[in-house]
């Protein structure tokens, strides 16, 4: 049965007088994998600090498996009794202790440790490396181990702090879906933070997108699966956060949104359309289009038909008519010219 | 390095001169190894728990004062162990400020105030080694282990303890070395270690033989600390991202504790020393006291100073550009000038006047060369070589860093517009190094003007510098002579440092 293991109820809060995260609201439940979305410095990693209690939020409360754990800046658990596992992004493994000691350290004296620490090392695929020094370990190793570590107190819920940011791009994608695996497997409900859009709607059940609108504070702009947000976009800035697009502004009020995959290019000399550059992306040719309302990326796909020149005419065809309304920025812009 | 250990065995097939002291009993050496190994323990532990705590206080807690009392917490270290072993020997004798105060019976000397003093003197440094490895804990690491369920207690035990335990032996052995080589403390205070007991005795036949002793004390700490040092280089690569920040407040009692410790600490080792050096400049200035004179010790100790950093310098930049060019021999010859430089000053001393005294014996030399060597003697040549030999390791650690920092690109650039070498030296090199060298200038300056048992030793007759003076003055219970020489060699140290901030 699905139960709610994380809830933040109007979080907000404020540094040196300065808001930077304000009335935030979100769930996780069992087996869940959440994602926090945003561009650096939108105050993500402050949110999962707050959760660790690693911060205390100005205003608002948490709530970790029915228990409140922090409200209106008064923190009711401390970060040692909320039973979170957190994954870092530099890993963060004892360096003086071996694999082992490091898996072992939040369950220590506890009766079946040891067991605990073998069936772990099995989990993520290291049983014969428990002697090892972490320095010695490979990075996706060392990651390995620390989930292990984060995992091994069986914790309520399990936060990532940008994990695979230290990783190389090879080893990424292996990673996510092997630590999506891990997580199903222990029922975990989690929250990850990332900026990789990739990484988010590949790996997420559900992404909540945390940015400032209007350089103001941090807001949820739009919580949702990751089909809900890639494809209808509360807002340009959620667009433009998950995933390449393009927008057009035919002054009607409000932005066509398009995604490359959502338009193809045809040559013609009588067309309005013309390519300003073309750029190969395996399997497909991303082209950059100049139409008199603004530019558009297509991605044309490799087989269908030669890739068109750069200064070549040509007709678009959309797809999509989708529209989000103009950014408050972009309008403010408008005003000034006018 | 050479130097002093050929001087040294040249002592032992000397001849006896006219008065020559009483021979050395074995029991003697041995007692004075004993009380070394003991007074080195002593401090040591004292030292390293004093300076682990006080490290703690700075980077761990927050208080009212708490950054301002712990930078006052690092003075003790700018006023020389002689001059704060004088001031409290005067202090703690029965009937004085802090004697009255205590209830102290007999003399302020002997090994349990050599251990006191020297504390004072060695704490500060064990707390920058401390503070550096504290601050060297990642947040992440720290946080890692709050969120898997560790308190403040098995954080300390499990995380801060072993990042702590390399710098703990390294404090160790570096205080220890500290120890084993002062002269200027124990002497003052009159506890019969082996310097002390080197220096009573360098006129007699068997004084190699305690100058062997220092040197198998030495040595062994000299190739420990190597070898930490390889660890902590390794060690180094373990642990990375941003530092550990968090501060705890103090409340209480335990803060009453903190202060009370404060106290204590700074006041006998900044407070008491000041204010005793002005009240005995005072008293002589009230009482009509007749003051030797001032300035030549002065104008000696500046000359000595800028000569001896100018030397200092100079010696440094070849090993320097050796080992800043090739990576293989730069291990060697880092260790060859650490291993130099930690040679005790008494030792360096001893050994360099049995050479000089070596050369004046044999008259086909003095027949020969005699001015020469009336020049290299009163000259004050040897002096500086001495100091070379004890500080040419601050030169070294300041200058290679400079000399690694030289952009060999900007050295390529200015060959291929045809600049010759000296160009590239007065133009590239010298403007890159500018800092380094005024870095190690400025270190060897205030080295050599605190600088006492080489000085002492090998000083040319009516040479006296500062630190010189303030010797003969306690020896003579001379203490407003003591105060004016302290003020002045503090206000010297004092200025060289403002200036050099200043130009920085």
């Amino acid at each position: 049965m699905e139960k709610i293991l994380l809830e933040l109820r109007s979080i907000s809060h404020s540094f040196g007088g300065s808001t930077v995260l304000e009335d935030l609201t979100l769930s996780v439940q069992t087996g869940e994998l959440v994602s926090i979305l945003g561009s650096s410095g939108s105050g993500k990693s402050t949110l999962l600090r707050s959760v660790a209690g690693f911060v205390t939020p100005t205003s608002g409360s948490i709530w970790l498996a029915g228990q409140n754990v922090v409200s209106d800046g008064e923190e009711r658990i401390s970060p040692e009794e909320r039973r979170v596992g957190m994954l870092f992004q530099d890993f963060a493994l004892f360096p003086h202790m071996t694999v082992f000691e490091n898996i072992e350290f939040g369950i220590r004296g506890q009766s079946g440790a040891e067991r605990r620490v073998d069936e772990l090392l099995e989990l993520i695929g290291l049983p014969q490396y428990g002697t090892r020094m972490p320095p010695s370990l490979s990075g996706g190793q060392q990651q390995r181990v620390a989930l292990a570590r984060a995992l091994a107190p069986r914790p309520t819920i399990l936060l990532l702090d940008e994990p695979f940011a230290n990783l190389d791009s090879s080893l990424r994608a292996d990673m996510g879906r092997e630590l999506v695996k891990i997580l199903k497997r222990e029922e975990l409900g989690s929250l990850l933070v990332t900026h990789d859009c990739d990484e988010a709607l590949g790996l997420s059940d559900r992404i909540a997108i945390l940015d400032t609108a209007d350089g103001g504070p941090s807001r949820f702009l739009q919580v949702g699966t990751p089909e809900m947000v890639y494809r209808n976009p509360a807002s340009a800035e959620v667009a433009a956060l998950t995933g390449r697009v393009s927008f057009l502004d035919d002054g009607s009020g409000s932005l066509r949104v398009i995604r490359p995959e959502e338009a193809e290019f045809s040559v013609s000399r009588s067309g309005v359309g013309r390519v300003l550059d073309r750029r190969y992306r395996g399997g497909v040719w991303e082209l950059m289009i100049q139409l008199p309302e603004g530019k558009v990326l297509v991605d044309q796909p490799e087989r269908s038909r030669d890739a068109p020149e750069i200064g070549s005419m040509g007709n678009l065809h959309l797809f999509t008519d989708r529209r989000v309304p103009v950014p408050q920025s972009v309008r403010e812009c408008r005003n000034e010219s006018h | 390095m050479t130097l002093p250990i050929a001087g040294i065995l040249l002592s032992a097939t000397q001849v006896p001169g006219l008065v020559e002291p009483p021979p050395l009993s074995l029991g003697r050496i041995l007692s004075a190894v004993i009380q070394t190994v003991l007074l080195a323990a002593a401090v040591a532990c004292g030292a390293l728990c004093l300076g682990t705590w006080l490290a703690w206080l700075a980077e761990k807690s927050v208080y009212p004062g708490s950054a301002f009392l712990a930078k006052l917490g690092l003075l003790p270290m700018a006023i020389p162990s002689y001059l704060l072993a004088t001031i409290l020997r005067e202090q703690f004798a029965p009937k004085s400020f802090l004697g009255s105060l205590f209830g102290t019976h007999g003399a302020f000397t002997g090994m349990g105030a050599a251990i006191i003093v020297l504390t004072l003197a060695c704490t500060p440094y064990v707390q920058i080694l401390a503070s550096a490895a504290l601050r060297s804990v990642p947040e992440a690491e720290e946080e890692a282990a709050r969120s898997l369920g560790a308190k403040r207690w098995a954080r300390f035990l499990r995380l801060t303890i072993p990042r702590l335990r390399p710098t703990w032996a390294f404090s160790m052995i570096l205080v220890s070395l500290y120890v084993v080589s002062d002269f200027g403390a124990v002497s003052v205070l009159d506890c019969r270690v082996l310097t002390w007991e080197l220096y009573n005795s360098r006129g007699a036949r068997d004084a190699y033989q305690i100058a062997l002793g220092i040197l198998v004390c030495v040595l062994p700490l000299l190739a420990a600390i190597r070898m930490i040092q390889g660890a902590e280089i390794s060690e180094a690569h373990h642990g990375s991202g941003r530092v550990s920040r968090s501060r705890s407040p103090l409340k209480g009692w335990s803060l009453s504790l903190v202060y009370l410790t404060h106290i204590v600490f700074i006041g006998l080792g900044v407070v008491v020393p000041i204010a005793t050096l002005l009240i005995w400049v005072l008293r002589g200035v009230y009482y009509g006291a007749e003051f030797a004179s001032v300035s030549d010790p002065m104008m000696m100790t500046a000359v000595y100073a800028f000569l001896g950093s100018a030397f200092i310098v100079l010696a440094s930049i070849m090993p320097a550009a050796m080992a800043s060019r090739s990576s293989s021999s730069a291990r060697w010859i880092e260790h060859g000038t650490y291993v130099t430089s930690s040679i005790p000053g008494v030792l360096i001393a001893f050994g360099i006047l049995n050479v000089l005294l070596f050369i004046k014996r044999n008259s086909f030399i003095a027949s020969s060369d005699s001015f020469a060597l009336k020049f290299l003697q009163d000259g004050g040549l040897f002096l500086l070589a001495a100091y070379v030999m004890r500080f040419l390791s601050q030169g070294y650690a300041a200058i290679r860093p400079a000399l690694i920092a030289v952009d060999q690109r900007q050295i390529d650039a200015a060959r291929s517009l045809g600049a010759k070498t000296a160009t590239r030296v007065a133009r590239i090199w010298l403007p890159s190094m500018a800092s380094g060298l005024t870095a190690a200038s400025i270190l060897a300056f205030i080295a050599v003007a605190k600088e006492l048992p080489i000085t002492l030793m090998l000083a040319p007759a009516g040479h006296q510098t500062l630190a010189y003076r303030i010797f003969d003055a306690q020896s003579e219970a001379s203490l407003p002579d003591v105060g004016l020489a302290g003020i002045l060699l503090l206000a010297i140290v004092a200025a060289v440092q403002f200036l050099a901030s200043r130009w920085r």
